[in-house]
């Protein structure tokens, strides 16, 4: 395989599963966001959020607060410093892999 | 989930406040009434005027914050924005485009130009506003257009120029506020996915 193609199979699977991906994107762009947020932005099911939250969580990627607003349970998440650089680091990635794959010929390989 | 679906995420999080489109509804109201209550044809005494305007603003204020920012939380979840990202979009705000406005307002009511100055200020603004919101909504850029041709009215002989125009302004601004509001409403309802519903397993 030639080096962007190899590049493009070594991307961080835990930043680049896509609904991972969208969960740390909204997150980037606020402090925290509630479970609520997240599920409508990301097209989610409570489950598959759940899980995926908890993955990232494990990861040291976000972090999770649960809490009570008035008397119903809330649950805020915010992205941490790992996290933010991880995801800033895959988008700077995925553009050099663009770039690499658009200069990319058989010849040249 | 494409690189535009991201990109959207992350505009609409970095913005969700101003994408809450029926909390300007509110305002927009109250900037009409005010246009209304200033019309010669109402004769208002100046004194109710202060009255009902800030009144007006007030209950806009309380519907705006409390009622509809409640609804938005119940409906759509909290969003806590980090203000350090925004430090030049607020300074530009507060520093160029109000004292600009303010500038074109004053300039209107003192000079009469033949081009209502507050009309392209508020244009501008406009925007500005929305470029430095999350982009999209390009019912802003046809509003921004309207506005222009509203400015130039005085020019073309359809309206009489400086303060006679300033009550309609606000006016035509607060029209904006209530259908630009109810836009970005339907913009967010669509960008937004409804809850999902985890599937019923039957004990079948």
């Amino acid at each position: 395989m030639s080096r962007p193609f190899e590049q493009l199979a070594d991307l961080d699977r835990l930043v680049h599963e896509p609904a991972r991906l969208a969960i740390l994107t909204a997150l980037a762009a606020c402090r925290s966001a509630d479970f609520l947020y997240l599920q409508r932005i990301t097209g989610l099911s409570k489950g598959n959020l759940s899980s995926h939250l908890s993955k990232l969580e494990t990861a040291e990627m976000v972090s999770v607060e649960k809490e009570f607003v008035g008397k119903i349970p809330n649950t805020r998440v915010g992205i941490t410093k790992a996290g933010r650089s991880a995801v800033e680091r895959h988008w700077k990635r995925l553009d050099q892999l663009r770039q690499a794959t658009l200069e990319w010929s058989p010849e040249t390989a | 989930m494409t690189d535009d679906r991201l990109r959207v995420i992350h505009d609409v999080t970095d913005n969700f406040f101003f994408w809450q489109g029926l909390r300007w509804i509110p305002m927009g109201a109250a900037m009409i009434a005010c246009a209304a209550i200033s019309s010669p044809r109402l004769s208002f005494p100046p004194a109710q005027r202060g009255w009902i305007a800030l009144l007006s603003f007030a209950a806009a204020l309380w519907i705006s914050t409390t009622v509809l920012g409640g609804y938005y939380t119940r409906h759509f979840g909290r969003v806590r924005g980090d203000a350090s990202r925004h430090s030049l979009r607020t300074a530009v705000k507060w520093f160029v485009v109000y004292p600009a406005i303010c500038a074109a307002l004053v300039v209107d009511a003192t000079f009469a130009p033949p081009l209502s100055l507050s009309g392209l200020a508020f244009a501008i603004a406009l925007e500005a506003y929305r470029r430095s919101t999350g982009g999209g909504r390009t019912h802003y850029r046809w509003a921004s257009i309207g506005l222009v041709a509203f400015a130039t009215l005085p020019l073309l002989g359809l309206a009489s120029p400086g303060k006679a125009m300033l009550a309609p302004l606000v006016g035509v601004v607060g029209f904006i506020y209530i259908v630009g509001g109810m836009l970005d409403h339907r913009e967010l309802v669509r960008i937004l996915a409804p809850v999902q519903e985890e599937p019923h397993v039957s004990s079948i």
